[in-house]
């Protein structure tokens, strides 16, 4: 299931990316603190994390919707932070966005076919007839009726809304989409559909996928690498496979025996690692490894709580962040 | 993995059945509105006043400037219909054309407010930073200086024409709408449509006239109709003070002021315009009611 990555020249690498928002009286919720990732072409990398994590602030770190505190963010090879104006206008042409709530995504007073038809006039890439041509055809593809494209968004269903987000993503082509939690919002029952559309575009258009989730279950289909995030720092990055069969840091094996398994007999007999507490604040992280007031395994006060573990290669491809990454149990 | 179906052949469209009738949202207030009795009332009063107003620029009973119609101080009677005032002049003529006054005040007042607020609170509420700062203080300075006191220099100032009247009052009354609009410009660039907007690469002139600006309409429209009693309301006080609009131009305000030295005798002089005034301000009241709850039904629950 995993294809392997062929060519190692990223499409987009992250290095060092901060992001701090004022808080007042001086204090500021650290969001994304020195993350560190790459992202190769026609891969799907999952990023996880709980609510607050900082993973929602890093897809728009990356599309520049927020300017970065500090770092860089080079979008093959070019550095997105440094450009501002019009140069990064044009460059949002290759990176779209997929937002989590279809129905705060669409401009309830603009109809389907101008909310689609946006970005093509955006950039001046086609005019009257043709243009209507291609809305109608990015409805097609998205598996919605060409001729709605004059109705508007409140008149369809979360799903529906969801395949328009889509189709405005697709509209200029992109070569990386960041998917900000695009299922969390919809019926379960819609969910697999969106996540097997966006796998289909995937192969049709060569798009290379950020797929922002809430919980691992998701991201295992669809993902071909994940990355785990906890209170603003990335903490473990592997094949997807990898990471489910071996996690090397006990959040992500606290996440993974989350998932529930569909077997009663299986999900009796498993441990399920019961965080306790809440996530630390983001304004006032914990020192040393931020996750070790919560950690089943840590050792306090040294090293966990006044050394930060660095993330490094754990096995082949499999990065972590933890000072006892081999004491964390294998999964059920 | 699980087998995907194909990217959806025309015979399997999601989309087939909508989720809801095709109705659009400016529909939809309408025919909350129409629920409304009280809004109703007041829309067919007011529609009653524009016609008036308009008739009475080609036709009133009598003319309006001129003295001795009828004997001075008659009470209402078959041939005039609401009496005559202090120079004999037909009051029921004199009202219609104050009709017209009162309209164009209102009105003209909330156009200049509008599009003086519109641009100002997109500008301050979309950039922010020091555009916002600057704007900010405008707006609490205005507030600081006494309305009154603005409108009768400048009406000094610039003459006692209908259009400088109303130009006076929107200087008086351009904050309220400003703030609205910035605030409601806050509120909506953080929505996830004007991020997606912002990710496409729509331009910022574009994203406040075609996602912002639409979007805020709703409350536009109500602050717009409470804001045309108001400035009818001033500037009926300024006539009354005598600062209004140029006699012998008939202004509501100077009307009631004309027979307030007479109100034991002839009390009906100062009571028509009167009643017309406050029947005009409550109809533009409870209709700024309805469209509120008609554009806003979150706010009613």
């Amino acid at each position: 299931m995993v294809k392997r990555v062929p060519d190692r020249v990223p499409l987009l690498r992250a290095e060092e990316v901060v992001k701090h928002f004022p808080a007042g009286l001086g204090a500021s919720v650290k969001a994304v603190e020195r993350v560190n990732f790459e992202i190769y072409p026609g891969e799907t990398v999952g990023l996880v994390g709980e609510s607050g994590c900082g993973k929602s602030t890093l897809g728009r770190l990356i599309t520049q919707l927020l300017p970065v505190t500090s770092g860089n963010i080079f979008f093959e090879g070019v550095d997105l932070t440094k450009l501002g104006g019009e140069k990064l206008r044009q460059k949002r042409r290759e990176l779209q966005m997929i937002f989590q709530d279809p129905y705060s995504s669409l401009n309830p007073r603009m109809t389907v076919g101008d909310i689609i038809a946006e970005p093509l006039e955006n950039f001046g890439l086609l005019r009257g007839r043709a243009k209507d041509k291609r809305v109608q055809e990015l409805l097609k593809i998205v598996g919605l009726n060409p001729y709605f494209n004059n109705r508007y968004p409140h008149e369809f269903s979360g799903g529906q809304r969801q395949r328009i987000g889509i189709a405005r993503a697709l509209a200029l082509r992109p070569k990386l989409i960041v998917a900000d939690e695009p299922i969390s919002a919809l019926d379960v029952s819609i969910q697999a559909q969106i996540i097997n559309l966006m796998e289909d575009l995937q192969k049709e258009f060569q798009l290379t996928y950020l797929f922002i989730a809430h919980d691992l279950s998701v991201v295992r289909h669809i993902s071909d690498r994940v990355m785990v995030m906890y209170l603003g720092k990335i903490v473990e990055v592997a094949d997807s496979a990898e990471i489910y069969r071996n996690p090397r840091h006990p959040y992500t094996k606290a996440l993974l025996s989350a998932i529930p398994i569909p077997d009663p007999d299986i999900q009796a007999k498993r441990r399920i690692v019961h965080l306790s507490g809440e996530i630390s604040s983001p304004v006032n992280p914990p020192s040393g490894c931020r996750f070790h007031p919560r950690c089943p395994i840590a050792q306090v006060p040294t090293p966990c709580a006044d050394l930060e573990p660095p993330l490094e290669e754990k096995a082949r491809d499999h990065r972590a962040a933890c000072h006892f990454s081999e004491k964390v149990p294998v999964a059920v | 993995m699980a087998t995907a179906p194909g990217v959806a052949t025309p015979e399997e469209y999601v989309g087939d059945t909508l989720a809801r009738e095709q109705t659009s949202l400016w529909a939809d207030a309408w025919r909350r509105l129409r629920r409304n009795r009280l809004a109703l009332v007041s829309t067919f009063i007011l529609l009653l006043l524009v016609v008036v107003a308009i008739v009475s620029a080609f036709w009133t009973p009598f003319p309006i400037w001129r003295q001795s119609v009828g004997p001075t101080y008659d009470p209402p009677s078959l041939h005039h219909l609401l009496g005559t005032d202090q120079r004999g002049r037909d009051i029921f003529s004199r009202l219609m054309v104050g009709a017209q006054v009162s309209l164009q005040v209102g009105v003209g007042t909330q156009i200049i407010v509008a599009a003086l607020g519109i641009t100002v609170g997109l500008l301050a509420g979309y950039f922010r930073g020091w555009l916002d700062g600057i704007i900010s203080t405008i707006i609490n300075i205005f507030y600081g200086i006494p309305d009154l006191l603005v409108a009768l220099i400048l009406v000094l100032l610039l003459g006692r024409g209908l259009d400088k009247i109303i130009f006076a009052i929107a200087v008086t009354r351009w904050m309220d709408m400003a703030r609205l609009v910035r605030g409601q410009t806050f509120a909506l660039r953080e929505r996830e449509f004007v991020e997606a907007a912002r990710a496409s690469g729509t331009r910022p002139n574009k994203i406040l006239s075609r996602h912002i600006l639409p979007n805020a309409l709703g409350p536009i429209i109500v602050q717009a109709t409470f804001g045309v009693p108001q400035a009818i309301l001033f500037e009926a006080f300024l006539s009354f003070l005598g600062l209004g609009v140029q006699p012998p131009t008939p202004s509501w305000g100077a009307m009631a002021a004309d027979g307030f030295h007479a109100l034991r005798i002839a009390p009906h002089i100062v009571l028509v315009p009167a009643i017309a005034l406050s029947l005009t301000l409550m109809a533009f009241n409870f209709l700024g009611d309805g469209l509120r709850d008609a554009l806003d039904p979150r706010q009613k629950r």
